[in-house]
């Protein structure tokens, strides 16, 4: 239902998330979020291909980001094509946009 | 049959018939449309599917076959003749039930069955079915249309229980325009976030003509799992005032505290930067709130160009006079009705009873008119308490519930003294300084909750506070101590604080610079009886009180049983009274004023004595016993004789009877004598402490 | 794509009513005997269940309990159907994680107006 793939280990580390943004895979994608995620430098989430999502998933977004803003680790998201979704949804749902999602 | 087999496939099988002999008779109908038969056959068959579509529940179906088969009614009975325009709609329409049969109600054949149905309305007269007029619609709309905050904070447990808010803010847009502001400032980060927990919170602008309660039913199933508050923002009545500052709003949604706020608006700089700057707010919530303000601001400027197009705007003062004329008509029409019946001429009897009916609908019309919600009075206390608080070091919040409930204006306007002298107690003795509620296990912040419901032909307002609550043995002390009670008296702890009602009574060890200026709780009860309603508190140590209000809906017209007492006439509010009884034949005991009834016992006031007019009643007997209740005290009033109901305006009392207590007003009867308004409320609360010091 | 709905109910004529009314409603239904055979039929594509308080095997309760702390779409709305006289039920029920609930009779309006409010894909 999730695929992770970490595509490079040093900095920046990149990893790259496919399928379902839900409820159901959130548990899972944050421990191999905690687990890949370096202590500095950059980290770089690559959304591709991503099927549903749903408020529990942006949520996992939002807190992706705020783990980068007291740290010494810069998060960077790239939402790929879900990105006109996934900002229509915070617009449904009046969320402020994610900080680090790059445009 | 078989228990598997599908009976909607039975009826889409059958149903599949009757298209085919649809389509036969159509085809007949082209080569000959005078063929009756023809017509009667289609009909026939649309009207089959109708039928039994509606055991299926096939709503759109079962609407369309409806409106196809009005057009062939018409047919049928000759006021529309068949044309071959109406045939080939016939014959499309024949499609559209088949594709209906098929695929159920796809969004596509939505569309296309709508723009079908439109052509065949065409043929239907006016009033015809599903040919309201939309406009008629949209102007009922505007003219009562409301903005509703709604605060909708999830417990973390809701994403478990498979709610989704965003299925919630859809329904919400289903009932109006609306704005939605989503917080996400809750949301930890990565290390410390459970990611099935919920974390986001929500504030809705909903501008509707939908009430409190259809709001409520959106989150039906989630009221366990979040934390709602509902409260009316702003309303046409208000709308001329320019709406609530940045910190005011910020402060009623709780976001930031009063001291917090006090802090940064002494700064003088842009206020929700230095909220942001000094940590108070998220930079979310400030913008929130802005979002807010140009929310409120923009809904305004629609509504007014939608008002001025279908309402009329009428100055209050117009009304006023409108509802005194209506009045003053009342009482004429009592002595019209007096003359006819002292003339014993029936014909002028029977328009006179015509007239009454009118009367009424007039009356209650023009009452109607005149009555404003309670929100504005609600909302004029914000500032009130935000800045009573800060004076006096405390964290107050203020909620309000059910303001939409309407009240005469003049009732609102005579409300708001009294009203705000009990806001000030409440903020000043009744809720503590966050060190003392925090120490006593409290949130250091209080609440104070102004709430407005029905209650028959009254409203009910309660002022309530979480504070410190009175201390009832205090107050016994203090009335002991004044000879108002005595020390052996068992009352009830409710009846002893009621006793802050009584002149000169203020329990403050030390009164202070907000409340202690002299106006007293008496005055406020005063104030309130002369507008005809009662005050009462209730209150727990520790917990905090509750002062309820219940006043009329409406002060204009007062429509009461008219009693006499030797030579005068008393009307009797008809709200309080539960029967009339025939006096002399009840067991009463005269030297205590007792008299049985439904099986227990009632006391009663001999109005002759209370009023302490000479004589006796007369030897012939026909003493009535009015059984007046108020909340669940019941007391009788003796007097002489009872005669029909009567509505009328009330006067304002002379100074003669400005001391007389019992006493609320004053009518001019239809033969001109005068009789006076018994104060009800006051009577029953009289006779129950009468009876207590025995 | 349709909403997929499982109805958990031991009575045959239930399920088919909820069937009937909910296919003509554009719904893809599931239909499950008790709560043993709802838990089986359970896949992460079941975007709906309806699920009835007293059966054999595995009762409504223990059914969505089951369901919330099991693996499978363990956050699924879940509509419990209760009778007037059943609140004690309805609470358990709202206990144990249901979404939504339904008072009987089931008829066409509240079983989709329930649905409704509880499930809809939403176009983002």
């Amino acid at each position: 239902m999730i695929d992770f793939q970490v595509e490079r280990k040093r900095d920046p580390v990149r990893v790259r998330v496919s399928g379902d943004l839900t409820f159901g895979t959130v548990e899972e994608l944050r421990e191999k979020l905690l687990k890949t995620m370096p202590r500095k430098g950059t980290f770089r989430l690559v959304l591709t291909d991503i099927g549903e999502f749903d408020l529990p998933g942006v949520q996992l977004l939002y807190s992706l980001c705020r783990s980068g803003e007291s740290g010494t680790v810069t998060i960077e998201i790239d939402p790929g094509e879900a990105a006109p979704r996934i900002e229509k949804m915070l617009r449904f749902a009046g969320l402020a946009p994610i900080s680090c999602i790059q445009s | 049959m078989s228990i598997h087999a599908d009976p909607l496939e039975t009826f889409r099988e059958e149903a599949k018939e009757q298209l085919v002999v649809l389509e036969e008779s159509l085809l007949a109908l082209e080569e000959d449309p005078a063929d009756q038969e023809m017509i009667a056959a289609a009909f026939r068959s649309l009207h089959t599917i109708k039928g039994s579509g509606g055991m299926f529940d096939l709503g759109s179906l079962v609407h369309f076959a409806h409106v196809v088969e009005s057009v062939f009614d018409l047919m049928r009975n000759g006021t529309l003749h068949v044309e071959s325009r109406i045939i080939s709609l016939g014959l499309q329409a024949r499609d559209h039930l088949l594709a209906l049969l098929e695929h159920g109600d796809d969004p596509e054949l939505q569309s296309e069955g709508a723009l079908l149905e439109q052509a065949f309305l065409a043929y239907l007269p006016e009033k015809g079915d599903g040919a309201a007029s939309p406009a008629a619609g949209q102007s009922a709309e505007a003219q009562s249309e409301r903005t509703w905050r709604i605060l909708f904070r999830p417990k973390p447990i809701l994403f478990r229980h498979g709610a989704n808010p965003l299925l919630l803010i859809r329904e919400m847009e289903e009932l109006g325009t609306i704005l939605v502001l989503g917080f996400s400032d809750g949301i930890p980060e990565l290390s410390s976030i459970d990611p099935t927990e919920c974390y986001l919170a929500w504030e809705v602008l909903l501008t509707t003509t939908a009430d409190e309660q259809a709001i409520r039913d959106v989150f039906m199933f989630v009221e366990d799992d979040a934390d709602l508050e509902i409260s009316l923002v702003d309303e046409v009545a208000d709308s001329d005032l320019p709406y609530k500052r940045l910190g005011e709003i910020l402060l009623e949604r709780g976001d930031i505290t009063a001291e917090a706020l006090e802090q940064s608006v002494n700064e003088r700089a842009f206020l929700g930067q230095t909220l942001v700057e000094k940590g108070f707010v998220s930079s979310e919530r400030v913008h929130a709130a802005l979002e807010e303000q140009r929310y409120v601001r923009s809904m305004r400027e629609s509504r007014q160009t939608a008002e001025s197009s279908n309402a009329i705007r009428v100055g209050t003062d117009k009304l006023s006079s409108l509802v005194n004329l209506v009045g003053e008509f009342v009482s004429m029409h009592a002595n019209v009705v007096f003359t006819a019946q002292q003339k014993d001429d029936r014909d002028f009897i029977a328009v006179g009873e015509q007239m009454d009916r009118l009367i009424r609908e007039l009356r209650d019309l023009s009452i109607e008119m005149h009555m404003v919600p309670v929100s504005g009075l609600f909302n004029g206390y914000r500032r009130l308490v935000r800045d009573l608080a800060s004076n006096l070091g405390k964290e107050v919040r203020l909620i309000t519930e059910g303001s939409e409930t309407e009240l005469d204006k003049n009732v609102i306007d005579l409300l708001k003294d009294p009203l705000m002298h009990i806001v000030r107690n409440s903020v000043d003795h009744g809720i503590e300084t966050p060190e003392i509620r925090t120490g006593a296990g409290k949130s250091p912040t209080g609440t104070l909750k102004l709430a407005a419901s029905y209650a028959g032909a009254h409203v009910v307002i309660r002022v309530s506070d979480d504070g410190a609550g009175m201390n009832v043995e205090r107050i016994r002390a203090k009335a002991i101590e004044r000879g108002v009670l005595s020390a052996e008296s068992d009352r009830s702890e409710e009846e002893i604080l009621q006793y802050i009602f009584a002149p000169g009574f203020s329990t403050a060890e030390q009164t202070t610079a907000v409340s202690g200026r002299g106006v007293g709780m008496d005055v406020v009860q005063r104030n309130i009886e002369q507008l005809g309603g009662s005050v009462r508190i209730a209150s727990r140590t520790g917990e905090g009180s509750t002062v309820t209000i219940r006043i009329p809906l409406t002060l204009a017209i007062v429509e009461g049983l008219l009693a006499r007492v030797d030579r005068n006439w008393y009307l009797v509010n008809l709200s309080y009274i539960e029967e009339c009884l025939d006096f002399d034949t009840m067991d009463h005991e005269n030297r205590r004023g007792y008299a049985s009834y439904r099986g227990g016992i009632v006391p009663f006031v001999d109005m002759r004595r209370y009023f302490r007019i000479k004589g006796t009643a007369e030897k012939n007997g026909g003493q009535q016993l009015i059984v007046v209740s108020v909340d669940d005290k019941r007391v009788g009033l003796v007097v002489d004789e009872i005669q029909d109901t009567y509505q009328s305006v009330i006067k304002s009392l002379g100074r003669i009877y400005e001391k007389v207590e019992g006493i609320s007003g004053a009518i001019m009867l239809g033969n001109g004598t005068p009789a006076l308004v018994l104060d009800v409320d006051r009577l029953v609360r009289l006779a129950a402490r009468e009876k207590g010091h025995e | 794509m349709a909403t997929k709905v499982m109805i958990v109910d031991d009575s045959v004529s239930m399920r088919q009513m909820v069937e009937i009314i909910l296919k003509t409603a554009g719904y893809e239904v599931t239909q499950a005997v008790d709560g043993r055979e709802g838990l089986e039929k359970l896949t992460d594509d079941t975007d709906v269940v309806i699920s009835d308080y007293n059966m054999p095997n595995m009762n409504g309760v223990e059914f969505i309990s089951a369901v919330r702390n099991g693996l499978v779409n363990r956050a699924v709305p879940i509509i419990m159907l209760t009778t007037e006289s059943e609140d004690e039920k309805k609470q358990a029920g709202k206990q144990a994680g249901a979404t939504a609930w339904i008072t009987k009779p089931v008829n066409r309006d509240n079983l989709v107006g329930v649905l409704r409010k509880v499930t809809a894909t939403l176009d983002f």
